[in-house]
């Protein structure tokens, strides 16, 4: 991918009337990391949100050149309840799911670039982790049920920490670094209150009720974070995290085994990458400190994650 | 060249045929035409082909590198698929080493696979279709059954439909992984209105590399990709098939004097005329095959009708090849509604026909059908 | 193959495994099926040194008692004897 030049324009650079048209019409391209996106939105009504959350990108204008991914929201009606208005995702002209409510369409949007990501980026081993830089050195936050990686990932990016990901460890198999993505951080429930709480800077998108997750607010990504989004890194720092309420907090470094089996399990497409997932895992867990974290308190485990990364 | 009056078809065709007959030329493709030719080659499952092709005339690093992700990525997905099918095939032979006279013959992608055929490079393996003799099918369900694999989910419906009214076994699956294994009596359902002989088709079979496993012989192989794809399938983005098929005549026809009218004379034994004239016709005339013009007009005996074959001239494109993604196309979505009747009414008997339609209407409607999943997470869609 | 003849079993092509140890357990990858395996050290001396000719479940379980200077008693050897149907399963050995 060539670097990008700070004379590249961005989405702020162009006001929202024409992005919306553009949304609406040819098609609005954008770069999101290593990923050229091609958007289309027959949905008004999340025009504003969505220039907001992606004003620093970089604005791709034209046709003539690869995109990565063609993604595409429009609005219908319920086939039997035509009063009822719904939102259907299409990737290269394809529904992959069935539709959902109109007023999901952001979340189903995000959801859809997350599904277009993890179907077609196996040139990468891809972990379902949080993933945050600091001092040069990525941290991976593997997810688990109950891990409360967003959250955990939202707040380390509000204590200084730079946003890779919060859903995906895009890790290079032959050289193990790994390549950021920064993208609007989808909070559930609870933890929106809570960030709210622990960083009134952030800047949330509209609050999502019903979802089939709970209620979703997005997170702006940092501007910094996307401005250095061409940046890889190697890893340092291997943590599973579990938040437990009341929980005390407790972290211990692990055995390697214990983390090579987690985080084989962790990856989307470890078996679909055979071998050099299993060289690039065994590299991970033996070159980074791997540690298992349980905490109940966000400021504990980040004062935590900070000391660790600023010690030497 | 502009070409400001080229229909969205035109394109699709246009793209698709450089990458099949020329994948060097892609490399020169201006980008707006490359972004869309990865979207159609993936739609119909040509895009690890065309990454292959481009990998070995070192033509990849060529491209920008959203296009090199993409065909990087498709290759790895071959390769997982191809390791997962030599794997079962290992597995399947296990399973059957113990009875050598139960000759255990692969059909289609996985007979490409072990046998290295040239269509193998490249190609998405899926299922594993195996043929039996007919006095061997139930022994060899049983064994497979009492060695791990069971039947797949289908409901009382689909299981009843498979057995008693194809009089086909339903595939079965192992159950540790997730390749279907498919195990058939004959390269046609049986319900279907084309009989080959299948004792004369097992006369003709050869072992591959001297292993247990067997395959078809040569004009059988090529007769069967020409059958499954005009008369089992309903074309649907199936172009891929037809790409097997160019493959398959050209390697034959290059390393064997007189292939081409082997070819007719074993069709006329298994009474396949009408695919095999079906077969050289569209290879001939999408993919330009190079087929002699005497086995052109000597495999017109097994034409159709006249005005069939003008109807079938104008839908198949229309079927094999994709729908352009960001347009519509009425004239498609016909087309492939006509196929699909008709892919209905060669496999069942009109009795059967009717009752099939009738409860798809109806299983359509009360519940929810099985092409609706619910939304998926990114994770168990990238596994899955 | 009669019910009386003892299988014997033998460890796949050496190259077919990549390994991998963390202290006393391995992690291998099995190229053929692309799986990856974790093997305690019991299995994993039947991989790699113990099957690389065909043996049968006896001559296997007596071989790694000698390797602890003790005896095989019965019950070792019938555990040996699930290893190896498990190994077979996996594909790690095949029946010589």
């Amino acid at each position: 991918m060539t670097a990008v030049a700070l004379s590249r324009r961005t989405i702020a650079d162009i006001g929202e009337p024409e992005f919306a048209a553009r949304l609406a019409r040819q098609g609005l391209g954008v770069r999101i990391g290593p990923f050229d996106v091609k958007l289309r939105s027959g949905v008004r009504t999340i025009d504003s949100a969505l220039h907001r959350l992606y004003r620093d990108y970089v604005l791709l204008d034209g046709d003539d050149q690869v995109f990565n991914i063609h993604l595409r929201i429009v609005s219908t009606r319920h086939w039997r309840r035509p009063h009822k208005r719904m939102v259907r995702l299409l990737v290269d002209g394809r529904a992959p799911h069935e539709d959902l409510p109109l007023d999901q369409a952001l979340a189903v949007l995000e959801w859809g670039l997350n599904l277009a990501i993890a179907l077609r980026s196996h040139s990468w081993l891809m972990l379902h982790s949080a993933t945050v830089e600091r001092h040069g050195g990525v941290l991976l936050l593997p997810a688990w049920p109950g891990s409360g990686k967003t959250t955990l990932c939202t707040a380390l990016v509000f204590r200084g920490w730079r946003l890779f990901s919060d859903e995906f460890g895009l890790v290079e198999p032959l050289s193990g670094t790994v390549a950021p993505i920064p993208r609007p951080m989808a909070l559930k429930n609870a933890s929106i209150e809570v960030i709210r709480g622990f960083a009134p800077g952030a800047e949330l998108g509209p609050t999502i009720p019903n979802t089939r997750k709970g209620t979703i607010a997005h997170v702006k990504a940092p501007t910094e974070s996307i401005q250095s989004s061409s940046k890889s890194a190697a890893v340092r720092w291997i943590v599973f995290p579990r938040w437990s309420a009341g929980a005390e907090f407790a972290c211990e470094e692990m055995p390697k085994l214990d983390a090579f089996t987690m985080l084989a399990t962790n990856a989307f497409n470890y078996e679909m990458l055979g071998e050099s997932a299993f060289i690039a895992v065994r590299r991970l867990v033996e070159t980074a400190r791997c540690f298992r974290l349980v905490y109940s308190e966000l400021d504990r485990a980040v004062a935590f994650l900070n000391g660790l990364a600023d010690s030497k | 060249m502009k070409r400001r009056t080229e229909s969205a078809s035109a394109i699709v065709r246009r793209l698709l045929t450089i990458a099949v007959q020329d994948p060097q030329a892609v490399a020169s493709l201006p980008e707006r035409d490359l972004d869309l030719l990865l979207r159609l080659a993936r739609r119909v499952r040509l895009l690890g082909r065309l990454a292959d092709r481009l990998e070995r005339t070192q033509r990849l690093v060529q491209l920008p590198s959203a296009a090199r992700e993409q065909l990087k990525s498709s290759s790895v997905l071959v390769q997982a698929r191809s390791r997962v099918a030599r794997w079962e095939l290992n597995r399947l032979a296990a399973v059957f080493r113990e009875s050598p006279a139960m000759r255990v013959v692969l059909l289609k992608g996985c007979a490409y696979l072990a046998a290295g055929m040239p269509n193998a490079a490249g190609r998405l393996f899926a299922d594993v279709d195996l043929l039996f003799a007919e006095r061997d099918l139930e022994v060899a369900e049983q064994r497979l059954i009492s060695r791990g694999w069971h039947g797949t989910k289908l409901d009382a419906y689909d299981q009843h439909y498979y057995r008693v009214w194809t009089h086909e076994l339903p595939p079965l699956v192992h159950a540790e992984r997730e390749v279907e294994a498919d195990l058939h009596h004959n390269i046609v359902p049986r319900t279907g209105r084309l009989k080959p002989s299948a004792a004369l088709l097992l006369e003709d079979v050869q072992t591959i590399d001297g292993g247990s496993l067997y395959r078809l012989g040569d004009r059988d192989v090529v007769l069967h990709a020409m059958t499954h794809l005009m008369f089992d399938s309903d074309m649907a983005d199936c172009l891929r098939d037809l790409v097997d098929i160019d493959d398959l005549l050209r390697h034959f026809s290059e390393s064997k004097s007189g292939f081409w009218d082997d070819l007719l004379d074993r069709a006329s034994e298994l009474d396949l005329v009408r695919p095999a004239f079906y077969g050289l016709h569209f290879a001939h005339v999408l993919l330009g095959t190079p087929v002699p013009d005497a086995i052109l007009r000597r495999s017109q005996k097994g034409a159709p009708w006249q005005p069939f074959e003008w109807v079938m001239d104008r839908l198949v494109p229309l079927a094999l090849f994709p729908i352009h993604p960001d347009m519509r196309s009425r004239r498609a979505t016909v087309a492939r509604f006509l196929l699909y009747v008709r892919s209905l009414w060669i496999r069942m008997p009109p009795l059967l026909l009717v009752r099939h339609l009738a409860y798809k209407f109806y299983a359509r409607r009360i519940r929810v059908s099985p092409g609706r999943r619910s939304v998926p997470d990114a994770g168990s869609a990238a596994k899955g | 193959m009669t019910a009386d003849v003892e299988p014997s079993w033998c460890a796949g092509r050496a190259d077919d495994l990549v390994w991998v140890p963390f202290g006393d357990d391995v992690v291998v990858y099995h190229r053929p099926s692309g799986k990856t395996h974790f093997l305690n050290a019991v299995t994993a001396l039947l991989l790699k040194e113990v099957l690389l000719e065909p043996k049968s479940s006896l001559e296997a379980a007596e071989e790694l008692a000698a390797r602890q200077a003790s005896l095989a008693g019965s019950d070792f050897v019938a555990a040996v004897r699930a290893s190896l149907e498990h190994l077979e399963h996996l594909g790690l050995v095949e029946r010589a």
